[in-house]
């Protein structure tokens, strides 16, 4: 979370620097107290609440866990571990969308939209892609969140890209891009290493819990998410000097992050030659994906969180039924949860968001964001000490 | 046409599910699972053309 939010901030203009990374801290704090209060019980692992009866089978659509997490017993058993992986899990989607808002969406709005991701749409998809969701019972496999924490996240800055719309100045009236250079590139690159780390510990928990006596499996979850990211990385270092003549710094890191995107829904399923591959293709696509969105589909995306969380994301879930084992995660399986995330998740999530739109405007002020989110919305910048005066300037 | 996109991308999503639900042969399900992606594609950019802004022109004077 730390390396999303240092690289979410390092990509927008120095104006905003603290508006956003105090609108990360919001989203991760919202989304945590929400989930723990209805979320979880909603997500209900282990229980079904609603079954569904149709075609011959029984569709668990779910979850009725208790309210404020009671139905975990602190007894020394696994639930409060996956409980705890489940409220970083939801801190990490929720901080995905504040992305895809940057320099223009209001902090009330963000708690607001956070509450709606983390209460509603985050945990009934994560019930649906549980083992024991209809989903899971299909065979859909997904370690470690590449469909319910990376596809669900980068849906959420989609719909929040369309409900804000473009930073002033993006496009011209003709239509044609801007480039808005990010700030910090510092902020950027450490944020990808922090990432890693991050990672490393989503994906060796998810290997954990799949089979907490195998450690051979950890180890592999560990390697593959290292490999995916170098891959990712290299792939769109070639990519951006191929196409634009010298490697670019901010697409390179998004292709490092894009790695580890596609490698969450099968780290302890793949061999590290596939885990190079997976990593590889979305970071050299994830080149292109960020400017058909932002040049077909006029989409202001000043991290790149949809191309990377929500392409990376689906991509690593069909990844998993070309490189599997066969077993694990079928072709049919992994498709339907990708069909769920477009047909149902995109949707809801729209419309919830669309809805809440008319009770707490999203998008900033014209004037607001004309003066820079930080002045507008806390009333200090981050960088005091950068403000020009005019009398620096006067001739002496 | 954006309600229209709105309304394939849940369409295309039962079309999947239902697959699953009432066929029985795994290539009969791959391929109305495929036709549900596909139609929810249609439906993706359905909304994101009504999404792009029209370009203003220059007034005359």
């Amino acid at each position: 979370m730390a390396g999303l939010t240092l690289l979410n901030a390092g990509l927008t203009r120095s104006r905003s620097t603290a508006h956003i990374l105090l609108s990360s801290l919001c989203a991760v704090s919202v989304a945590v107290l929400v989930y723990v209060a209805f979320g979880f019980s909603f997500a209900g692992f282990g229980s079904a609440g609603a079954v569904l009866h149709a075609g011959g089978r029984e569709w668990n659509v779910m979850g009725s866990g208790r309210l404020f997490a009671r139905s975990v017993n602190f007894d020394g058993s696994i639930g409060p571990l996956v409980l705890l992986l489940q409220i970083f899990s939801v801190g990490l989607c929720a901080l995905i969308p504040v992305a895809g808002g940057a320099e223009r969406w209001r902090i009330a709005a963000v708690c607001a939209s956070s509450a709606l991701l983390a209460g509603i749409i985050f945990p009934v998809f994560q019930h649906w892609a549980a083992p024991d969701g209809w989903l899971g019972q299909m065979g859909f496999l997904d370690a470690g969140g590449a469909a319910s924490i990376q596809g669900v996240g980068g849906i959420g800055a989609l719909c929040i890209a369309w409900q804000v719309g473009a930073r002033q100045g993006k496009f011209t009236p003709e239509g044609i891009p801007t480039a808005m250079p990010g700030h910090n590139a510092t902020f950027v690159l450490f944020g990808c290493l922090l990432a890693l780390l991050g990672w490393l510990g989503l994906n060796m928990a998810s290997a954990a819990l799949i089979d907490p006596h195998n450690p051979g499996l950890l180890a592999l979850a560990a390697i593959n998410t290292v490999i995916a990211a170098g891959a990712g990385a290299i792939a769109a270092l070639v990519g951006t000097r191929v196409r634009f003549g010298k490697p670019d710094a901010s697409l390179t890191a998004n292709g490092w992050v894009a790695g580890l995107v596609a490698i969450s829904a099968s780290a302890p399923y793949v061999k590290p030659a596939a885990a190079m591959l997976i990593g590889s293709v979305v970071g050299g696509a994830m080149v292109f994906a960020i400017e058909v969105i932002e040049l077909r589909m006029h989409v202001d995306d000043p991290a790149g969180a949809i191309s990377v969380h929500a392409f990376g994301g689906i991509w690593g879930l069909w990844a998993l039924s070309i490189f599997g084992d066969g077993v694990h995660g079928s072709f049919l399986a992994q498709t339907l949860g990708v069909a769920t995330l477009i047909g149902f998740v995109l949707p809801v999530c729209y419309g919830l968001n669309l809805l809440m739109n008319r009770f707490v405007p999203y998008r900033v002020s014209p004037s607001g964001e004309r003066q820079g989110m930080d002045l507008f919305e806390l009333g200090a910048g981050a960088y005091p000490e950068f403000v020009t005066h005019r009398e620096d300037f006067s001739r002496r | 046409m954006k309600l229209a996109g709105f309304l394939l991308l849940p369409a295309g999503w039962f079309i999947a599910v239902s697959a699953i639900g009432l066929l029985h042969s795994l290539p009969a399900q791959t391929a109305f699972c495929l036709a549900g992606v596909a139609i929810e594609a249609v439906g993706f950019v359905f909304i994101a053309r009504q999404h792009i802004p029209k370009p203003r022109t220059k007034s005359a004077d």
